[in-house]
Order: structure tokens, then C-alpha cells, then sequence
């Protein structure tokens, strides 16, 4: 599988909100995922169990998603990256925002490595961290 | 300026390589440039070092046989493009490598680069 079919695939999943779906059909076994010093998540994880850990207990924080993004996909070499955006309820947090790119390197069809880049907005204040 | 126009004037002025004039039109005067940890450049800020290291770049190209830059894609305040070079350097022969370049926007001006490859 080419990136460029990797990354329609994960926009076409990403569409319908499948993200379990996308990391067991092409995360790799020793993915590596590097998010933003701003981030709510921890700063590195490494392997299939440990993001998918990560991903869940950051969807059993949501209470609500009032709205969601993802645009397509943009391909460079054996990389892709895609917008995101959630505006949606936190556990205990309240109501906030982020808008972010998710940039993805792919190795024989399977992507080894996600890096994000983010921003928060009208998060009231709150802070949270995972 | 919308991080949707500073997107538009961007790839504008990218397509005819003005990739001066895109320094000097849109970025602000202490904007951040990050390099990935394979870069063979270092992260700097501050307008003067990004057009320093801009110079330092053209400077080693000896050839340069295609390059190119595709439309940006725009979430929130950040826009993404993708864009590679197949380029001759001085001494390390000929490259190509492709890119995702992401900029973040404030007050209609790029605050920070970072590129991933």
C-alpha cells in the first residue's frame, strides 16, 4: 500500500469517526507518538498497546463532541499529514477547543510515526492533563 | 489577514518562488523556525536568523533540478503544506527529499515553522 492510500484510507476512517479502526489496521506494532509540549496527553509513547491505552482514556474523558474535523490528507514522500479539530466537553473540565496536524510517516503500508502540533482555545481556563 | 489568507498569499508567493518576499511580507519579526532532529540546520528564532538560514541553504546548492510546493491545507490557526526538491549541494552530490511544513498563525502573521522530514 502506497502513503497516498494509507493516508485516503485514514481520512475516508477518520470521516466516520473510526479511530480504533485506524490504529489496528495501520498503526505499526512499534509505532512512535510524539505529541506537543501543549499537550494534554503524554509527551512520547512507543508501541500499538500504549497508543491505543492512550487513545481511549483520552475518549473516556469526553462527556460531549459538540463538533469535529478532519481535512484531507496532504502527501509528501512517505509522509502525510491531516487537520484536525474537536470542540467538545471534558470530564470535569469543561467545554474546550483544539485544532491541530497530525503529521504521519508510513513504512510498508503501516504508519510508524505520528508527531502532532497543537493549539487549545476557549478552554475557560481549565486545565488539563492525562 | 485570516490563516486562511496568509495560507493563500503563501502558496501565491511560493509558486513563483518568492520565498523572500514570503519572509519579509508574512512572517513576524520574532517567528520560530523548527527543525526536525535529523535536520543538517538548527531550530532558530527571529526573523534575521531564518532569512541567515535561508542564505546558508542557497548558498550550498550548486544545482537545482526541480522543486516544488503544494496548496495548504488550514486547521484552526496552523496551515500545512508539503513540499521537496531534487537539488545538487556542494560536496554532497545530489539529494531529493519531500517535506510537510507546518506554520502557525497569529495576528496575520506566520509566529512559527516547523518542518518534518
Amino acid at each position: 500500500m502506497t502513503t497516498e492510500q494509507v493516508a485516503q484510507h485514514y481520512y475516508e476512517l477518520a470521516q466516520q469517526q473510526k479511530w480504533s479502526e485506524i490504529i489496528d489496521t495501520y498503526y505499526h506494532d512499534d509505532i512512535e507518538c510524539i505529541e506537543p509540549p501543549n499537550s494534554k496527553s503524554q509527551p512520547y509513547t512507543k508501541g500499538i498497546e500504549h497508543v491505543k491505552a492512550k487513545a481511549m482514556h483520552f475518549t473516556s474523558m469526553i462527556e460531549k463532541i459538540h463538533a469535529g474535523y478532519t481535512t484531507q490528507p496532504i502527501i509528501a514522500g512517505n509522509m502525510f499529514s491531516v487537520g484536525i479539530g474537536m470542540d467538545f466537553d471534558m470530564k470535569g473540565a469543561g467545554r474546550m477547543k483544539f485544532d491541530e496536524f497530525g503529521v504521519f510517516t508510513v513504512r510498508e503500508g503501516k504508519i510508524v510515526r505520528e508527531e502532532f502540533i497543537m493549539n487549545w482555545s476557549d478552554s475557560g481556563g481549565h486545565e488539563y492533563k492525562a | 489577514m485570516t490563516t486562511q489568507q496568509v495560507a493563500d498569499r503563501f502558496n501565491e508567493l511560493a509558486q513563483q518562488n518568492k520565498f523572500d518576499e514570503i519572509l519579509t511580507e508574512l512572517f513576524s519579526a520574532d517567528a520560530r523556525s523548527i527543525e526536525p532532529a535529523n535536520a543538517p540546520f538548527q531550530s532558530v528564532q527571529g526573523i534575521d536568523n531564518i532569512i541567515a538560514k535561508g542564505k546558508q541553504f542557497h548558498d550550498m546548492i550548486e544545482e537545482m533540478h526541480s522543486a516544488y510546493t503544494n496548496a495548504p491545507m488550514v486547521a484552526g490557526n496552523f496551515f500545512a503544506c508539503t513540499m521537496g526538491m531534487d537539488v545538487s549541494l556542494k560536496g554532497l552530490g545530489r539529494q531529493q527529499f519531500d517535506e510537510v511544513a507546518v506554520y502557525e498563525v497569529k495576528d496575520g502573521k506566520i509566529i512559527s515553522e516547523q518542518f518534518f522530514f
